[in-house]
C-alpha cells in the first residue's frame, strides 16, 4: 500500500460521522455538567487569572455573563454539530467556542491535561467532512438514503488518520517530558511514580479528599511501580510507531484505556476523555457499528457459535 | 481540497501539536505550559522525601483540629483550588482565603465542620513514607493566616 493511500484511506462517510456523533455527545455531557462550576469559575478574583492559550490575548478576565454567554453558546453549538446541522458553518464554531471556553477555564491556575487533545479532535472534526452521514445535512441532501451513506473516500479516512496522530503526538510528548525531566531515563525505575502517588494523595488528604486506597496499599511494593513505570513510558513513546500497523494500532488504544482506568484506579486521578474511550474511537473502523449488513453477520456468528442460543429464542 | 493539501494541513496541525516539545530543553524554570499545547509536564517532575502542601485547618473551642474540604476554598476541583492557595498565600493573599474559607464554613455549616470556630490557612511540610504509615505528624507547619467563623446564629 502506498503512503499516501495509507495516511489517506478511502473509507465511508460513516466512519467521521460515527465519530463526530460520540466526539459531539461526549463534550456536551461534559459541558453541561459542569455549566455551574464553569460560572463560579468565571467569577473567581482577578487576581488569580493567568490565561493560556487564545484566552492569552486577554490581559485581565472578560465579564463574567459575557464567558457565561459564551459557554451557553458552546452548548448550542455543540448540539448542532453532534446533529450535523450545518456542519459548515457549525464544525468550526463548535471547534473555535470549545477552544475558548477550555482555554478559558484553565486560565486559573491550572491546565487539565485531558481536556487537550479532546479540543484537538473537535477541531479536526469540525473542519473535515464528518457530517456527511448521520446527519440532518445528510438527510436534508439525500433524503433517508443519505443516513447511512457510505460511499468511500479518502477525505473521509483523513480525520481519522490526523486524530490518530495528535493521539499518538500527546503521548509522545508525555513520554519525552519524562525522560527530559530532573531522572531522566531513571524515571523508569518506579520511584518517581511511586513518590507521585504519595504526592498526589497527600494533598488529597490534606485538601479533605481520600488518597486512592489502591495506591496507598501497593505504595511499598517498588517492584510493580517499576513494572507500571515501565508500561506507561514504553507505551507513550511508541505511540506513533504503532500507527504503522493497523492491528498493532489497535491494541496500544486498547492498552492506552486500559492504561488510564489503571491511573484511575491507582492514583485516582481521572482522565475523563481517556476513560471514555471517545479519545481513542478514531483507531477503530467505527463504520461497522452502523453498518445493517455488519451486525446481520455479526449475529449469525453468534448463532452459528451458540445454536443452543438461537434455538431458545 | 487536494490530497496534497490535506496531507500537509495534517502535518501543519501535527507540527503544531509537537512543536511544545522544545520547552524540555529549556531551563526548568523558564519552560511553560500551554492549552491545547501542551509538552504534557504531568508526572515528571522529581519528588523529594516530603511534600509540602498549603491547605485549611479548622480549629474547635477545645482546640482540637481538622482538615476542611478544598471547596471552601473556590470551585474547580482539588488540582486547581490547590494552585489556587499556593499563589494566594505566596502574593500575600493569606488573609484573604482565611475570611473566605471562615464565610464559606460559617454559611454551609455540615457534620465536617461542626464546632469549628476557627480557620487557618497552613503550609504543612509530610514526610510521605511517614504519611502513608499512618503516622501523621507534619514535619514543619507555617500558619499563614487566621479568622474566627462567626456564626450567624
Amino acid at each position: 500500500m502506498s503512503l499516501l493511500a495509507r495516511l489517506l484511506p478511502a473509507v465511508p462517510a460513516t466512519r467521521p460521522a460515527v465519530h463526530r456523533v460520540l466526539l459531539g455527545g461526549y463534550t456536551a455531557v461534559y459541558l453541561a455538567k459542569r455549566v455551574r462550576m464553569l460560572r463560579t469559575i468565571h467569577r473567581t478574583s482577578p487576581d488569580l487569572f493567568a490565561p493560556v492559550g487564545p484566552a492569552r490575548v486577554l490581559t485581565r478576565p472578560v465579564p463574567p455573563r459575557l464567558a457565561d454567554g459564551l459557554v451557553y453558546a458552546e452548548l448550542v453549538a455543540d448540539a448542532l454539530f453532534t446533529l450535523g446541522v450545518r456542519h459548515r458553518v457549525t464544525g468550526p464554531a463548535h471547534a473555535a467556542l470549545l477552544l475558548w471556553t477550555l482555554s478559558y477555564r484553565n486560565s486559573w491556575s491550572m491546565v487539565f491535561h485531558s481536556d487537550n487533545t479532546m479540543v484537538l479532535h473537535t477541531a479536526v472534526l469540525g473542519l473535515t467532512p464528518s457530517a456527511d452521514a448521520l446527519s440532518v445535512d445528510a438527510v436534508a441532501r439525500h433524503g433517508r438514503d443519505g443516513l447511512l451513506r457510505a460511499d468511500p473516500d479518502w477525505r473521509y479516512g483523513w480525520p481519522g488518520t490526523v486524530s490518530s496522530g495528535v493521539t499518538a503526538a500527546a503521548y509522545l510528548l508525555a513520554g519525552v517530558a519524562k525522560v527530559r525531566g530532573p531522572l531522566g531515563w531513571g524515571w523508569a525505575s518506579g520511584e518517581s511514580l511511586r513518590s507521585q502517588i504519595a504526592a498526589d494523595g497527600l494533598r488529597k488528604e490534606l485538601l479533605g479528599s481520600k488518597a486512592a486506597p489502591v495506591g496507598v496499599r501497593l505504595y511499598g511494593w517498588t517492584g510493580l511501580w517499576r513494572l507500571m513505570a515501565v508500561g506507561s513510558l514504553a507505551a507513550e513513546l511508541i505511540a506513533p510507531v504503532v500507527l504503522l500497523d493497523g492491528r498493532l494500532a489497535r491494541a496500544w488504544a486498547a492498552g492506552a484505556f486500559g492504561m488510564h482506568w489503571g491511573i484511575r484506579v491507582v492514583m485516582g486521578i481521572r482522565f475523563r476523555y481517556q476513560m471514555s474511550g471517545v479519545a481513542y474511537a478514531s483507531y477503530l473502523p467505527l463504520e461497522r457499528a452502523v453498518d445493517p449488513a455488519g451486525w446481520r453477520t455479526a449475529l449469525r456468528a453468534v448463532r452459528a457459535r451458540w445454536p443452543s442460543m438461537a434455538r431458545r429464542r | 481540497m487536494s490530497p496534497a493539501t490535506a496531507v500537509a494541513a495534517g502535518a501543519a496541525l501535527l507540527g503544531a501539536v509537537l512543536w511544545p516539545v522544545r520547552q524540555n530543553w529549556r531551563p526548568r524554570r523558564q519552560r511553560r505550559d500551554g492549552f491545547p499545547l501542551s509538552y504534557y509536564p504531568m508526572f515528571s517532575a522529581e519528588r523529594m522525601r516530603t511534600g509540602t502542601v498549603v491547605h485549611l485547618v479548622g480549629v474547635d473551642a477545645h482546640g482540637e483540629t481538622r482538615w476542611l474540604h478544598y471547596s471552601h476554598a473556590g470551585t474547580g476541583g482539588l488540582n486547581q483550588v490547590r494552585r489556587q492557595l499556593r499563589c494566594e498565600v505566596k502574593a500575600g493573599r493569606a488573609e484573604r482565603v482565611a475570611s473566605t474559607v471562615a464565610a464559606a464554613v460559617a454559611r454551609r455549616g455540615g457534620a465536617a465542620t461542626r464546632g469549628v470556630r476557627e480557620v487557618r490557612v497552613v503550609s504543612g511540610t509530610y514526610n510521605y513514607a511517614e504519611f502513608f504509615a499512618g503516622r501523621v505528624v507534619a514535619e514543619r507547619e507555617v500558619v499563614h493566616a487566621t479568622a474566627a467563623v462567626v456564626s450567624r446564629s
